[in-house]
């Protein structure tokens, strides 16, 4: 869920980036946006990875279930 | 652009993770049809190439794999959202500002044909030369991370 929110927001930054692009003269706004895909893409990926990585450990995938440095009263 | 807000509001507010994968996924496809619009057609099938096809298909494999067979769909909740909708909402007012100062909505600004695929492909071979590698070298080193983190090692012991 928190990479959905993460790839949502690179996008809205590439909508941004790609709407400025259309107003300006000059093909800098799509060249940004596409190194941004680039990027996001990577650290999908790794994030993929470390999502795994703790379903492996913790044997759910629920962030708020684990809560082993919680604090108690 | 009102699928692509149709779409964020069913994620956001769905509790079940898969439909807000499959709200994604409209949400993707939806913004790829506006880079088509604004005259951004390389990007657009990038976005579809990379996004819809790559990234969310990765991330659903990963929503099946880290699911529990006993039938309950896993459920999402976020708890401090207050402050999200504060924020998203200056954001927003921030940029509406500025599209009143610079007069964005003008549709019919820029129709010029000079943004062909032939013109990206040279510009990022000369003048996007050092992104480009870095890029490269970006991608093969978050390949290798992610498939030594997601793999596990099992230690043979001697004797």
């Amino acid at each position: 869920m928190i990479l959905m929110g993460i790839e949502l927001m690179l996008n809205a930054a590439n909508l941004n980036l790609v709407l400025f692009n259309f107003q300006k003269t000059g093909m800098e706004g799509q060249f940004f946006a596409l190194f941004v895909i680039i990027v996001a893409v990577c650290e999908a990926a790794v994030g993929i990875a470390i999502i795994l990585k703790t379903y492996h450990y913790y044997h759910t995938s629920a962030i708020d279930q684990i809560s082993d440095l919680k604090e108690r009263p | 652009m009102g699928t692509s807000i149709a779409a964020v509001l069913v994620m956001i507010l769905n509790r079940n993770i898969f439909y807000g994968a499959l709200a994604l996924l409209i949400c993707l496809i939806s913004l790829a049809g506006i880079y088509a619009l604004l005259q951004a057609e390389f990007l657009a099938i990038t976005q579809l190439l990379i996004y819809a096809g790559g990234v969310l298909v990765l991330l659903i494999f990963g929503i099946m794999l880290t699911n529990k067979i006993s039938g309950k769909p896993v459920l999402t909740d976020s708890h401090n959202w207050f402050s999200g909708i504060i924020i998203s909402t200056s954001l927003l007012g921030v940029l509406l500002f500025s599209f009143q100062q610079n007069e964005i909505m003008s549709a019919q600004s820029n129709l010029n044909a000079t943004r062909h695929i032939n013109n990206i492909g040279i510009e990022l071979m000369s003048t996007y030369a050092a992104p480009f590698e870095l890029s490269g070298v970006l991608l093969l080193v978050c390949l290798i991370g992610a498939a030594l983190t997601a793999s596990s090692f099992k230690k043979k012991t001697n004797g």
